[in-house]
């Protein structure tokens, strides 16, 4: 019975012709970031380049040269220090850029780069511990020990470093779940689903459906599986073929490149900004690979789905009218938000909201607390958040809509 | 057997007694009228009848199963169209059969069946928003016959049908329950729709039953006619309120408008020509029915 009610379900949501429409929004969105990755990564080749940066030299020695002559005027000699040794970088940097667009970079030179890199971050560890200042910058020395890891991680398994702007699978689903975190996935979820069931109601066929011998919570269930499963297909599957796109026009294999994750905070007073921040906890993160870490971004992506579409969901039960549950739903989920990204209190309380959870990747990379400046706001925090969110929605819904009395 | 039973039914929505303490019952084979004007509380009672909305005391038992305990089963035994058929417009008239074929476990070849039996074989492929109203109306009844129910129960099934859309459903609806052997709910305020097709009716108003009746050769018993009678002499009206059959008379513009006891038309007309009164013209105002409902409904004359 339950799976022939789910057959209507999916019959009549992939007949009605919003589902096509915001699929194709979707499929239109996520060309379009595929897009803006691409263009990213050319831009950033363009100003790597050595031409820009020889063309960029040139302007800076041209505006430091005739600003030397103003601070030798005017007689300040630190003013005058300051100038040289910026003109002197720069002079260096033209010969360089000359010199590779001459002789163009070794296909080796990474390991050179790479090698100088380790010794610079040991040579900074060595002074930490030696000067005793390790726990004092606790939060730097910690950074540093981290980026040593991942660099001697490169190294031993021969990896080419990434600079984190190239046009790679990775790079495009931090891109997607960033712009998605910022309340499209919500709104989409939203409009999407929140006529799911008050749908049924304008016009009536709800009592069509009800005067059918089949329980109501049969029918409360089979709607919601098939939404969630709906909307999880549409907004999932779409994303990997874009990550698929990008896998097969790209030059770069970022699978196995490290990244790290669990990384948990701790409020601490900062003397120097007279205000609570952030600081990292030692030894709470662990290095995983890019596709590990796709993995659980899509999974905690598809918790958060599942919690919003049943937010989403409970509105739909409670009212009557589809108009009112798609406003009630899109104003609420956009405020809370967009609310708890700017109002300063809010952030305070953003690990109770569901909708704080929306950008997975920032989540699964341990950004999150840094963006709400909020040390709560951690995975399993999150697991939880979302799961009780999910419970206590479906509860309302299914309570509403086996209690109430259908006056439609 | 009693398909339908209704005990002492009651519904209060708000502070509001919609429906105060109701009862009656429908036997298997028997077309059943709800009769009663607009707020009667007719779609309250049918609501509750399909589980729509739950009584706020009493008790419903279809085929002997309680609906409130035993809903799923109760409801098998249901056809049912609730005011207007609202079907899925974004599908076909096949696909929204097949909905419920599914869940009621109905096979293709049965609803193949009912779409002939409704004449929609023509247009069923076609999507339900191309529709004319009489067309959804029969694919409503469509809806409500699949799986063969024991009870059809149809809310005001005509509303907005024009006279031969209405005729056509009146003609279906005989045929379902002749083939079939079902037992219809109709409710309705239009009298003569009542009248063409049910075996029995009960007039509902202010959500009390005032009576359940049976009708006969398409007629009902009255307890009183309504006569208007034109007579070619003057006539003081207390010769004619004195005469113990007239409940009441009053005169309007040249003609005389009664109130006697059923069957007493002939005595009247007796006393008036055996005392030289020339009758002009003589009527029963409504006749079965109409006058039945007036009187029970209306508190009497109009």
């Amino acid at each position: 019975m339950l799976l022939n009610l789910i057959k209507n379900e999916f019959i009549k949501i992939f007949k009605r012709s919003k589902t096509w429409i915001v699929f194709i929004l979707f499929l239109m969105f996520i060309a379009l970031t595929v897009y803006a990755t691409w263009k990213g990564e050319q831009n950033m080749k363009e100003i790597n380049s050595p031409e820009y940066q020889i063309q960029i030299a040139q302007e800076q020695l041209a505006y430091y040269k005739d600003e030397l002559k103003e601070a030798e005027a005017s007689g300040d000699e630190a003013w005058v220090e300051s100038i040289k040794s910026s003109i002197k970088y720069y002079e260096q940097n033209l010969e360089l850029n000359k010199k590779i667009l001459k002789e163009g970079v070794s296909e080796d030179s990474w390991k050179i780069e790479l090698d100088m890199s380790i010794a610079n971050i040991k040579r900074a560890i060595k002074e930490y511990e030696e000067n005793g200042t390790k726990e004092r910058y606790r939060s730097d020395y910690l950074s540093l020990q981290e980026e040593l890891e991942t660099l001697e991680y490169l190294k031993t398994n021969n990896i080419v470093p990434l600079k984190g702007w190239e046009y790679q699978e990775y790079n495009f689903l931090e891109g997607l779940s960033m712009l998605l975190g910022i309340g499209l996935l919500v709104a989409g979820i939203a409009v999407f689903m929140s006529d799911i069931l008050s749908g049924e109601s304008t016009p009536p066929t709800l009592k069509f459906l009800l005067v059918q011998p089949v329980s109501r919570a049969k029918i409360l269930f089979s709607k919601y599986i098939v939404s969630i499963i709906t909307v999880l297909s549409l907004i999932i599957i779409p994303e990997i073929i874009g990550m698929t796109f990008v896998n097969l026009t790209s030059d770069i294999n970022a699978a196995n490149y490290p990244t790290r994750v669990g990384q948990q905070y701790e409020k601490v007073f900062n003397p120097e900004y007279g205000e609570m921040v952030l600081e990292k906890i030692p030894e709470t993160s662990e290095m995983i690979t890019n596709f590990d870490l796709a993995i659980r971004t899509i999974g905690y992506q598809a918790i958060f789905i599942i919690a919003c579409c049943s937010v989403i969901f409970m509105f739909s039960t409670i009212f009557k009218s589809s108009m009112t549950s798609m406003a009630i739903s899109v104003i609420l989920t956009i405020f809370l938000s967009i609310g708890t990204q700017v109002i300063g209190t809010l952030k305070n309380y953003s690990h109770l909201l569901f909708t704080t959870y929306a950008n997975s990747y920032s989540l699964v990379s341990s950004k999150l607390p840094l963006m709400y400046n909020n040390e709560k706001l951690t995975i399993t925090n999150g697991i939880i958040c979302l799961a009780l969110t999910i419970i206590v929605s479906y509860l309302v819904s299914h309570i509403n809509f086996t209690k109430k009395d259908i006056l439609i | 057997m009693k398909i339908l039973e209704v005990k002492n039914l009651k519904k209060t929505i708000g502070k509001r007694d919609i429906i105060k303490d109701i009862s009656f019952s429908i036997e298997e084979g028997e077309i059943f009228g709800f009769l009663g004007p607009n707020g009667a509380g007719k779609t309250t009672t049918i609501r509750m009848l399909v589980g729509l909305i739950k009584p706020t005391s009493g008790n419903i038992s279809i085929c002997g199963y309680d609906l409130q305990k035993d809903n799923e089963n109760a409801l098998k035994e249901i056809g049912a169209v609730v005011e207007n058929p609202e079907l899925y417009k974004y599908l076909s008239g096949r696909e929204n059969l097949m909905q419920i074929a599914r869940i009621r476990k109905v096979p293709k070849e049965e609803v193949n069946e009912v779409i002939r039996l409704v004449g929609l074989e023509n247009r069923i492929d076609d999507k339900v928003r191309k529709y004319s109203l009489g067309m959804k109306q029969r694919l409503g009844l469509a809806a409500s016959l699949l799986s063969n129910p024991k009870l059809l129960i149809l809310d005001e099934p005509t509303n907005g049908l024009d006279p031969s859309g209405i005729i056509d459903f009146r003609e279906i609806v005989k045929k379902a329950a002749k083939e079939r052997g079902m037992s219809v709910f109709i409710s309705s305020h239009i009298l003569s729709e009542v009248q063409n097709l049910c075996d029995r009716v009960a007039f509902i108003n202010n959500g009390v039953i005032k009576s359940v009746e049976s009708i006969i050769n398409n007629s009902m018993e009255t307890e009183t006619d309504i006569i208007s009678l034109k007579i070619l002499e003057n006539i003081n009206l207390n010769i004619l309120s004195a005469l113990d059959y007239v409940k009441s008379v009053k005169k309007i513009d040249d003609k005389f408008e009664l109130i006697i006891l059923s069957n007493k038309t002939p005595e009247l007309i007796k006393y008036l020509v055996n005392n030289n009164y020339n009758i002009d013209e003589v009527f029963k105002l409504r006749k079965g029915l109409e006058q039945r409902y007036m009187e029970l409904v209306e508190g009497g004359i109009r």
